[in-house]
């Protein structure tokens, strides 16, 4: 039975008991009121006639009064006393109808008393004479009183009975009232044990019982038995609901029990991640506060995790702070973002990067710092290094043009010497004639000498020399200087380079090494300054050059332009020479890598031709085809000077 | 409280009473024959009672105080066989729920009650009380017997008296005052005049 069931008895045999027993109650109750009433009445009439009996002695006794003393006064005064007490029976008879007395007794008192009356009249008429007619009289009396005390005995009786009989019912009916009370009562007692019994049976016992064996400690199995036979339906369907439950939390605990042992393997796993990660990892959260950090972090900071933990990251990383010094929400986001510690940190470069997280509902960071101070030293030495680097492959460029520099000086520098061979002999043969000139005397002589070693022709002749070995030495002059400039190391601040200039640089140093077997195209119009180190991009152009010199192999040609397009410097070298490889291509800028003969190249022409462009901010594009030639495209920005000495602090900074 | 209505109305009564001697006999001559058959004559002697009278039945008798109908003149008969008296006989009236109780009661002359009659008495036990089981409660007995029979509220019967009495008890108490009265004022107020008979 279901307990809804089990209420709605219980509510319907409540609500028919408590009918029955307020019925039952309220019917004996009002048995009770009605007995009881007559009881009352009863008793009313009892000292009615009670005082009925009083006032009867007082009537009898003034009447013995009036015949001891024939004392007719009192005849007006009983007369009253007899209509008075003739009231009061009159008034007890009216009551009697409903009482079912003996009328006939009142009527006879009533008669008696009216009787005596006349009897006391007669009396009091001849209770002067002198004759004995009054002892006659007093007897008539003596006898109507006696049979009126005789019927008011009578009549007392009947009302002490009538009394007693009413005391009698009242008595049974209130013996009955809490006879019914107690049945009832113990009859609500049963019902109420009974359901009490049946509740505690099929609702509460089962119930304990599945309290008792939910809060029991676990048994080894955890198999606990919840189902209930005996019980209502619902307690039967929750303890098959419970027992389901629970082998479904058992089946679950072991899952997660399972996975917790997981979770303290990953936990186990992630704390020795974590202290043993290459990098401080913080967790802060929205105010910037640092809410857990790693061992890694502590080396870094210099400091306990305890005392770490609470602090503002940007305590630490001054970065992270807002200019009002909050927390920098979107700067914890950054990514390998190079910063620096507070500056009491003897090693302050850091790199960060940070990923917003939720845990719990609230939002938090989570930032790497990673010490790259030993690659800031790195950087600084690999930047050295490369610098060496560049300046070897630069002496290196200069050692393979060196011959054909010193072919190229040797030229000028052999016609100078002949030049200046001649010009000795012309200052020889012009200073014997001048020694012979100033002597008056050899006038002829010098004449003759004039004439003989043709001074017109040499004085014609040595202007020409002078003009071609100062051609020849200024030559020699410029290649040397550019070559000078060539081998010197760049200032460290960038500075306006002329771009077609640069090139025209370039174009003597490697002439030797194109002369014989390339014809240069020259379309040189940018007509614009560069900023930038003007020997590096020097050694750009001449690697072009050499590299296109190098990809052909007898005859060719190289077409070298400079074009001005928007704010950027665009310089093409274009050879037809043997081409590149489309799987070269890639890797053509790679340090190291190169397609010449062992001995013939480094492998980092290019690669530092990238670098040294990149570092002026441009980029360089190939594109080649076997056999046709390549094309090499250099973009350089226009900036100006400034603008590139900031980007170049920047870098530096950096 | 009905016992005292009766002294509080004879009280208004009798302001204007003359003394008249109430506990007299109606038909004297008819009574005393019925309570001494043998008699020949009587003697009455006539006696005022008064306030010193009332006063020495207050003492004897404190709860049994005379009303003032008891007062005035009272008339004991002695009742004579020739010369020679029989006793005497004295009416008493006494209140009761039936009005005045008038019984003339023989007396002895050893001052004991030797029997009585009613001369007037409404009591539906008016016969009980005449029977002689009834009267042998109080022949016999004088002022001191009379008197143990009284309850120690010296108004009503011992109960083994009123069990005797049965089925008339009250009339039996009105009997025993009664009778206590007659004897006491028969001794105070002719007890030296009966000394002659």
């Amino acid at each position: 039975m279901k307990i809804s069931h089990y209420n709605q008895l219980l509510a319907i045999l409540t609500l028919l008991s408590g009918t029955v027993i307020f019925v039952s109650l309220w019917h004996q109750y009002q048995k009770i009121e009605q007995v009881s009433r007559g009881h009352y009445e009863s008793r009313l009439l009892m000292q009615t006639v009670d005082h009925v009996f009083t006032m009867s002695q007082l009537w009898l006794t003034s009447q013995d009064l009036l015949f001891s003393g024939r004392q007719t006064y009192l005849a007006k005064g009983i007369h009253q006393q007899s209509e008075q007490l003739k009231k009061t029976l009159v008034s007890i008879k009216d009551k009697q109808v409903y009482n079912n007395s003996d009328n006939n007794l009142l009527d006879r008192l009533i008669i008696a008393i009216e009787q005596n009356n006349q009897v006391i009249y007669s009396f009091s008429k001849i209770a002067a004479q002198q004759t004995d007619n009054w002892q006659t009289t007093v007897a008539e009396s003596d006898r109507l009183t006696s049979g009126f005390i005789v019927n008011l005995e009578k009549f007392y009786q009947q009302v002490v009975n009538d009394n007693k009989e009413k005391a009698r019912q009242l008595a049974e009916v209130t013996d009955n009232f809490f006879m019914l009370c107690w049945v009832v009562i113990s009859i609500y007692l049963l019902f109420v044990i009974f359901m009490v019994s049946s509740f505690s049976k099929y609702i509460v016992k089962p119930i304990e019982k599945i309290t008792k064996l939910a809060q029991q400690e676990e048994n080894e199995s955890g198999d606990v038995e919840f189902r209930q036979v005996k019980a209502a339906t619902e307690i039967v369907q929750l303890s098959k609901a419970i027992q389901q439950f629970t082998q479904h939390i058992t089946i679950e605990r072991n899952i997660a029990e399972q996975e917790r042992l997981n979770v303290i393997k990953a936990n186990d796993k992630a704390n020795v991640i974590m202290d043993t990660i290459p990098c401080s990892i913080i967790l802060v959260d929205e105010q910037g506060l640092i809410k857990e950090c790693n061992i890694e972090t502590e080396q870094l900071l210099l400091d306990n995790k305890t005392s770490i933990i609470g602090k503002r990251v940007s305590d630490f990383v001054p970065a992270l702070a807002n200019l009002d010094g909050g927390f920098d929400r979107l700067g914890a986001l950054k990514h390998m973002e190079e910063s620096l510690l507070a500056p009491s940190f003897a090693n302050p470069h850091i790199e960060f990067s940070g990923r917003e997280i939720e845990i719990k509902g609230q939002i938090n960071y989570l930032i790497t710092l990673i010490d790259i101070n030993e690659r800031k030293h790195s950087q600084k030495a690999l930047s050295s290094l490369n610098d060496q680097l560049v300046h070897a492959e630069k002496l290196a460029s200069i050692g393979q043009l060196s011959a054909g520099i010193a072919h190229e000086i040797n030229n000028p520098v052999g016609f100078i010497r002949s030049n200046l061979d001649v010009l000795d002999d012309y200052l020889k043969s012009l200073a014997e004639y001048i020694e012979l000139a100033k002597q008056t005397d050899k006038q002829a002589q010098a004449s003759a000498f004039y004439k003989k070693e043709d001074l017109d022709f040499v004085l014609q002749d040595i202007k020409p020399l002078i003009s071609s070995t100062l051609e020849g030495a200024a030559r020699v002059s410029k290649i040397i200087k550019d070559l000078g400039s060539y081998a010197h190391v760049d200032e460290k601040l960038p500075e306006d380079i002329l771009i077609d200039e640069l090139i025209e640089k370039s174009l003597t140093l490697v002439a030797n090494e194109l002369k014989y077997k390339v014809d240069i195209t020259k379309h040189l119009e940018a007509n614009v300054n560069v900023s930038g180190f003007p020997q590096k991009l020097l050694q750009v152009f001449i690697n072009m050059l050499v590299n296109a010199s190098h990809a052909i192999e007898t005859k060719g040609s190289i077409c070298i332009s400079s074009q001005l397009e928007q704010d950027q410097v665009r310089i093409r070298f274009e050879d037809n020479g043997s081409g590149i490889a489309k799987d070269d291509l890639k890797n053509i800028f790679d340090p190291f890598f190169t397609t010449k003969p062992v001995g013939k190249g480094t492998g980092l022409g290019l690669h530092i031709v990238r670098s040294i462009i990149e570092e002026h901010g441009g980029h360089i594009d190939v594109s080649s085809i076997v056999g046709k030639g390549s094309i090499f495209t250099i973009y350089l920005p226009r900036q100006t000077a400034s603008q590139v000495n900031e980007n170049y602090f920047e870098q530096v900074i950096n | 409280m009905k016992k005292y209505y009766l002294p509080l109305l004879l009280m208004l009564f009798s302001q204007d009473i003359d003394a008249v001697a109430y506990c007299s006999l109606r038909d004297p001559v008819a009574l005393i024959k019925q309570l001494y058959p043998d008699k020949t004559n009587q003697l009455s002697i006539v006696k005022m009672v008064d306030d010193n009278i009332r006063a020495q039945v207050q003492v004897a008798l404190p709860r049994n105080d005379l009303h003032f109908s008891e007062l005035g003149r009272h008339t004991l008969y002695i009742i004579m066989q020739g010369k020679h008296s029989l006793g005497y006989v004295h009416v008493r009236s006494e209140q009761s729920d039936w009005g005045l109780v008038e019984v003339a009661w023989a007396i002895a002359k050893d001052l004991t009650i030797a029997n009585f009659a009613f001369q007037r008495c409404r009591s539906p036990n008016k016969k009980v009380a005449e029977q002689q089981q009834f009267k042998d409660i109080f022949i016999g007995k004088n002022f001191q017997e009379l008197k143990k029979l009284l309850h120690s509220d010296g108004v009503t019967a011992k109960n083994a008296v009123l069990k005797r009495a049965q089925p008339a008890p009250e009339l039996a108490n009105v009997m025993l005052r009664c009778s206590l009265k007659t004897l006491l004022l028969t001794e105070i107020l002719w007890g030296d005049e009966l000394k002659k008979y």
